[in-house]
């Protein structure tokens, strides 16, 4: 691997003025899935993808192109779908992340999780975490988000296996599982 | 399906396919397999463009290499035929390739059908319509070689 | 655009050193980062990560991230002008709504580029400085005549928006500035995706059109984008002063389809662009003077 690189100089800053944070091999801290987690960073250009499968071993984010295109890598940072792999690392400092080992919990899945088992909103599941955390920040930001935002979310990502139409009946699932187990919440 | 005159480009609206797979195993597959399978051929058939030179791809790429996305699929329906394979397990044949094959020939006659004009290759892109509508002496864009004025 | 490269592999650059990442809390230090020579701009970071996806060596030897500086977020409307800083993300561009009133063209353009996801990323600095032909709000911020309040270790300048490869390495753009809108003006976007999924523009074009009292064309503008050199402010001397109607959109389109120069790739020859420039100018023009010609309030 690199060098680590020579030390940002504090002769280079205006004596007055608040010290630039640097993020390098210093290490990267973030929260990711409701913890707090640090890691060291050679290169802060790496790709979030690249250090949530390689450093962090969460290999249910995929990487599909790379490039920004398909969406198979689509993680929620700050409540937003990002496509992981043209999200710088070194910018992710101090933020919160989302992956799809986040969702659910003890008493089972996310309802977007089950929404895809139950509509069979998979066949290969590739592409889906991609769709499943695409769906779930646009749920955390509007719980009805009506025909036209499900399917411009859905269009997002690509799938090569569905043809898309069980995405869109596990997509409208979701919305329908969620409002139900937002009324359960509220009566109890 | 729509043509648009103005610039060739296409508009698949809907789409109906009934398929012989003999027993259906699990139909909510099974209905994902036929409707996966047609996105590939509207894939194969309207945007996918492949090119090789020297025996590589030229366009390794998704920037290049389209896929149907979920906003150019048609509204489909999908129905099995009751049919029964002998020589089959409990019946069933293959289903998985099935939908793919006939899709970019009934595109190409649909296109016919619409505008009068009959695209004998791959992918039916709005430029071919384009020109075929004028009759004029169009540029042709590329050869099978890959080899084509690319300007970037 | 790609097409396989031929010849030697690409160098291995892992023993280049990778870029540190300094995150200023003031324009004035983020300035004199920049002002050393070794330094870029990131905004939300994408053109970089993918020149490393490249094999490319980093844009420099350091990376100052600007999006976050004070103001660099703000859209403001002003008394006679609007400012969109550079940090503003093309999502939140797409979804302002009195820039929607005002500029339609910008909203339109911002709001065609990729996905939601890469619009909540991208920054509009980012995307004018990136100098790519392609790219949709450049094209919309020609056509309205937007300029580039541009900072410097030196100081302060402006830029018009088809300048941006005169941004010297130690300068970043502070934010946009957009003219107001007379009253009786109409914009629109025009982004032709030829096989209907999201890409890269077959052609792009922007369209602005400010009508006088007695309904004539008072000022006309049409931004080509995807051709060599753009984007590209056609030239329309002579066409104002007439009735709006469609010699006067035939015209203005052919005079675009001739003042430009596209050229053939996986989307398309150079000539069906060419014919596509002339029918998308048509298309955006038709619509800026449907809002223009709408009252007040109205379908703009």
């Amino acid at each position: 691997m690199t060098d680590p690189l020579i030390p940002f100089s504090p002769h280079d800053t205006h004596a007055s003025e608040p010290e630039a944070r640097k993020v390098m091999s210093l290490p990267l801290r973030f929260r990711l899935n409701q913890e707090d987690v640090e890691i060291h960073v050679q290169d802060p250009t790496v790709p979030l993808l690249d250090v949530l499968r390689g450093d962090l071993g969460l290999t249910g984010t995929k990487s599909g192109c790379a490039i920004g295109y398909c969406g198979a890598c689509t993680v929620v940072v700050d409540g937003e779908a990002v496509p992981s792999c043209v999200q710088m690392a070194g910018l992710v400092e101090g933020r919160d992340v989302r992956t799809v080992e986040g969702l659910g919990g003890p008493d089972g899945l996310d309802p977007v999780q089950n929404a895809f088992v139950k509509c069979s909103g998979l066949q290969c599941g590739f592409c889906t975490p991609g769709h499943v955390m695409a769906l779930r920040a646009l749920l955390d930001e509007d719980p009805d988000p009506g025909e036209e935002r499900l399917r411009e979310t859905v269009d997002g990502n690509y799938c090569r296996c569905t043809g898309y139409v069980k995405i869109l009946d596990s997509a409208r699932e979701a919305v329908e599982l969620e409002r139900a187990a937002r009324v359960a919440r509220e009566a109890r | 399906m729509e043509v648009d005159p103005a610039t060739g480009a296409v508009t698949v609206l809907e789409l109906a396919a009934v398929v012989d797979c003999g027993t259906v195993l699990n139909p909510p597959l099974a209905e994902g397999q036929v409707e996966g399978a047609i996105a590939q051929g509207l894939g194969m058939a309207l945007t996918e463009r492949f090119d090789w030179r020297d025996g590589a791809p030229t366009r390794p790429n998704f920037s290049d290499y389209k896929l149907p996305t979920a906003g150019v699929m048609p509204q489909l329906h999908v129905e099995f035929a009751d049919s029964y394979e002998p020589t089959g397990p409990f019946g069933a044949k293959g289903v998985g390739e099935i939908a793919l094959d006939p899709v970019p020939s009934i595109i190409a006659s649909a296109v016919a059908d619409a505008v009068g004009v009959r695209v004998h290759e791959l992918p039916i892109t709005a430029e071919k319509i384009y020109w075929g509508m004028r009759d004029e002496d169009s540029v042709r864009t590329t050869s099978d070689t890959g080899e084509e004025g690319d300007g970037r | 655009m790609t097409t396989l490269g031929f010849g030697s592999l690409p160098v291995d650059t892992t023993t280049t050193a990778p870029a540190a990442l300094l995150t200023p809390r003031t324009l004035d230090e983020a300035l004199r980062m920049l002002a050393g020579g070794d330094a870029a701009p990131v905004g939300g970071g994408v053109a970089h990560v993918l020149r490393r996806h490249d094999h490319l060596a980093p844009a420099a030897a350091k990376l100052v991230s600007v999006a976050g500086l004070p103001g660099f977020g703000d859209i403001t409307v002003h008394a006679e002008h609007v400012t969109i800083g550079a940090g503003v993300r093309l999502g939140a561009l797409a979804a302002d709504e009195r820039l929607a009133r005002l500029w339609p063209v910008v909203t339109e353009a911002a709001g065609s580029v990729a996905t939601g996801r890469i619009r909540r990323l991208v920054t509009l600095g980012g995307n004018i400085a990136a100098r790519d032909e392609s790219h949709d709000p450049p094209v919309a911020l020609t056509a309205v005549g937007a300029a580039l309040a541009v900072r410097g270790a030196t100081g302060a300048r402006t830029l018009a928006v088809t300048e941006a490869d005169r941004l010297r390495p130690d300068e970043l753009i502070e934010h946009v500035r957009l003219p107001l809108p007379t009253a009786r003006t109409g914009s629109a976007y025009e982004k032709f995706l030829v096989r209907g999924v999201w890409e890269y523009a077959c052609v792009n074009v922007a369209a602005a059109v400010a009508l006088a009292e007695d309904g004539t064309v008072r000022q006309l503008a049409l931004a080509v984008g995807s051709v060599a050199g753009g984007p590209v402010a056609v030239d329309l001397m002579g066409l104002t002063g007439v009735r709006p109607d469609r010699h006067l959109v035939a015209a203005a389109a052919d005079r675009a389809a001739a003042g430009t120069t596209p050229y053939s790739d996986v989307t398309g020859s150079a000539a069906y662009k060419t014919r596509m420039i002339a029918e998308f100018s048509r298309r955006a023009l038709i619509s800026a003077i449907r809002r223009a010609e709408a009252p007040e309030g109205e379908d703009r």
